[in-house]
């Protein structure tokens, strides 16, 4: 019988492969991390569930504990008028299927981040924005909003488990962040009028704000002066680089209708919403009704032919101050 | 059983020619078999040496012992400490005991420093590679809040008496996409007592035992012996001749007379196995 070389080769790269294997399986060696390197998100996935869950499983009688900025008073406002009026809807938990989650790097405070959760049932997706004021502070749902019919969230710019966040004032988009919103407040006080209206979507939420505005101004003006105006609220904006080169703008405008008796012996009598928010139900001297909207806007990258949209938004009354 | 070899070959009776030359066997398949036996001890060895190495490899505890030192309401076992187990495989418990409510929180060192700045804190550093700690107590709040439940921990356990929490052995915020983040421990009561003091760090050590090397080399290197090729050795067909002594043909170095006779009989050609190149002192 002839000996042949392939079974001795076989043998001897068993043994080099067998050695191989061994040191690379010793502790230390550089294959142990083969995780690619990126920015740490200011949350990583288990603090995510964590928050969510507590802010989902909130004590009604503690709202402040998991809910913060408009958020919360819209949530106050909502209680202390189901206290009053049992019909009233109650707010609705902020809980469910999370469709989406938004992280910038970690870094200095406040930090926040952003998730779409899938309530169930029917229910609209809502954009949560939550934000930790300081490091001992837990994260605070801040801002929610219904993702609109029709409208879908864009898709972020992402950098390995980060989003990329974008400063107010960020250039290359068709408007700065803290600009479309301005200019989204002042097409809901305006209207058409707004210079920004021609460079904005039309939407669910400016047609129903636009006609509630002009229904209520058409019934009280005789006697009434009315005005409504909306502004965004201060530091109420996050905004996020998306993957088509814009922004998704998440921010809070404050609405303040006021509603001023023109002369004397006119009365206001108030619906029983606003009497459970004011304490009482007549207005001899005049009242506002402050409201939250809260604003979920695709702003384009500059130069594209796309108009400033609104995919999220909602709106709810935080108090009513009478004169 | 090249044509070269046979050209010097003596002449041979032309009638057996057409014959099949028989092979005479023995030789070269005794040193086969012996390498056949070398190469599989190293196999043998390899394979245990690999278990030993990888899957089978002994686990052994060891600890370390925080140092007391303080009344600081938070005790942060800062990244070194995980770091200078980094490289050991497996998991770290961490366990402390206290009076009271116990928490142990892990979170970025960073984010640990950021909540406690401010506070009296008793800091753990690794003092060298080999697992000793050294601790500092820094001034500040003697109370805080309770840092139980914070959103800043990446994990936290809490008890009464004691609490554990068992960690990935690694000194970053690893998840799929991302590392970089040194891990720290953070150890309270409930902020405004003091933190417990009994810590212990127990880990599990699984160092590739010294056996598996020895396993591992041996095995190689028996690898290597039977792998070495012989020789070579080309077969030399001799066919004899029915009559007469080869000798008086060839004044050539004998043949094998003594293998060939095995199953020789006089009438019959036998095949010759010599060493390459022991023909070639042949006259020409």
């Amino acid at each position: 019988m002839r000996p042949t070389g392939a079974p001795r080769w076989a043998g001897a790269l068993t043994a080099a492969g067998l050695v191989l294997a061994v040191a690379g399986c010793s502790p230390g060696s550089p294959g142990d991390r083969a995780a690619a390197p990126g920015p740490v998100p200011a949350v990583v996935t288990a603090q995510v569930s964590h928050v969510l869950t507590a802010v989902g499983q909130v004590d009604p009688a503690a709202l402040d504990g998991r809910f913060g900025g408009a958020e919360l008073d819209v949530r106050r406002a909502a209680v202390a008028v189901r206290a009053q009026v049992p019909t009233a809807p109650e707010p609705a938990p902020l809980a469910g299927r999370v469709l989406m989650t938004a992280v910038p790097p970690t870094g200095e405070w406040p930090r926040w981040f952003v998730t779409a959760l899938e309530p169930g049932g029917g229910a609209v997706p809502q954009v949560v924005v939550l934000e930790q004021a300081g490091p001992r502070d837990p994260y605070r749902a801040v801002a929610a909003a219904a993702v609109l019919p029709g409208a879908s969230l864009p898709e972020l710019a992402r950098d390995g488990e980060t989003a990329e966040p974008l400063a107010a004032d960020a250039a290359g988009l068709l408007a700065t962040p803290a600009d479309a919103l301005s200019g989204y407040a002042d097409v809901l006080t305006r209207g058409d009028e707004a210079p920004a209206a021609a460079s904005t979507v039309d939407d669910a939420l400016r047609t129903q704000v636009l006609s509630e505005q002009q229904a209520e101004r058409d019934g009280v003006s005789q006697f009434v002066e009315y005005t409504a105006a909306h502004a965004p609220r201060e530091g109420a904006v996050w905004s996020l680089r998306t993957a088509d080169g814009g922004a998704l703008v998440l921010g809070v405008l404050s609405g303040t209708r006021s509603f001023t008796p023109r002369g004397v012996g006119v009365s206001q009598t108030l619906p029983p919403d606003l009497a459970a928010l004011a304490g009482r139900s007549d207005a001899p001297d005049g009242l506002e009704v402050r409201t939250a909207e809260v604003v979920v806007l695709h702003v384009p990258a500059a130069g594209a032919a796309a108009r400033v949209s609104l995919v999220a938004g909602a709106r709810g009354t935080t108090g009513v101050e009478v004169r | 059983m090249s044509g070269g070899d046979a050209a010097v070959l003596p002449p041979v009776e032309t009638r057996r020619d057409a014959r099949p030359a028989r092979g005479v066997r023995g030789a070269r398949p005794r040193t086969g078999l012996r390498g056949r036996w070398v190469a599989a001890l190293a196999v043998v060895l390899l394979l245990t040496g690999a278990l030993l190495a990888t899957v089978a490899r002994p686990a052994r505890e060891a600890r370390a012992t925080v140092p007391t030192a303080g009344s600081a309401p938070l005790l942060v076992l800062d990244a070194s400490v995980l770091g200078g187990l980094d490289g050991r495989d497996g998991a770290v418990a961490v366990r402390a005991t206290g009076s009271g409510p116990v928490l142990v929180a892990t979170g970025t060192a960073a984010d640990v420093s950021a909540w406690a700045d401010g506070a009296a804190t008793t800091t753990v550093t690794a003092a060298d590679t080999a697992g000793s700690l050294t601790a500092s107590t820094s001034q500040g709040e003697a109370q805080v809040p309770d840092p139980a439940g914070s959103d800043l921990w990446t994990a936290q356990a809490t008890g009464t008496g004691s609490a554990e929490l068992t960690t990935e052995l690694t000194t970053e915020l690893s998840t799929e996409l991302t590392t970089g983040a040194p891990l720290a421990v953070l150890v309270a009561a409930d902020g405004a007592t003091p933190a417990p003091t009994a810590v212990e760090l127990v880990w599990t050590e699984r160092p590739v035992p010294l056996v598996a090397w020895v396993l591992l080399g041996a095995g190689a290197l028996l690898g290597l012996l039977a792998g070495r090729r012989p020789p070579r050795r080309e077969p030399v067909v001799v066919v004899l001749p029915v009559t007469g002594p080869v000798a008086a043909r060839s004044p050539g170095p004998r043949p094998p007379v003594r293998e060939a006779s095995a199953d020789a009989d006089d009438t019959e050609p036998v095949l010759l196995r010599r060493p390459r190149g022991s023909d070639r002192r042949s006259p020409r």
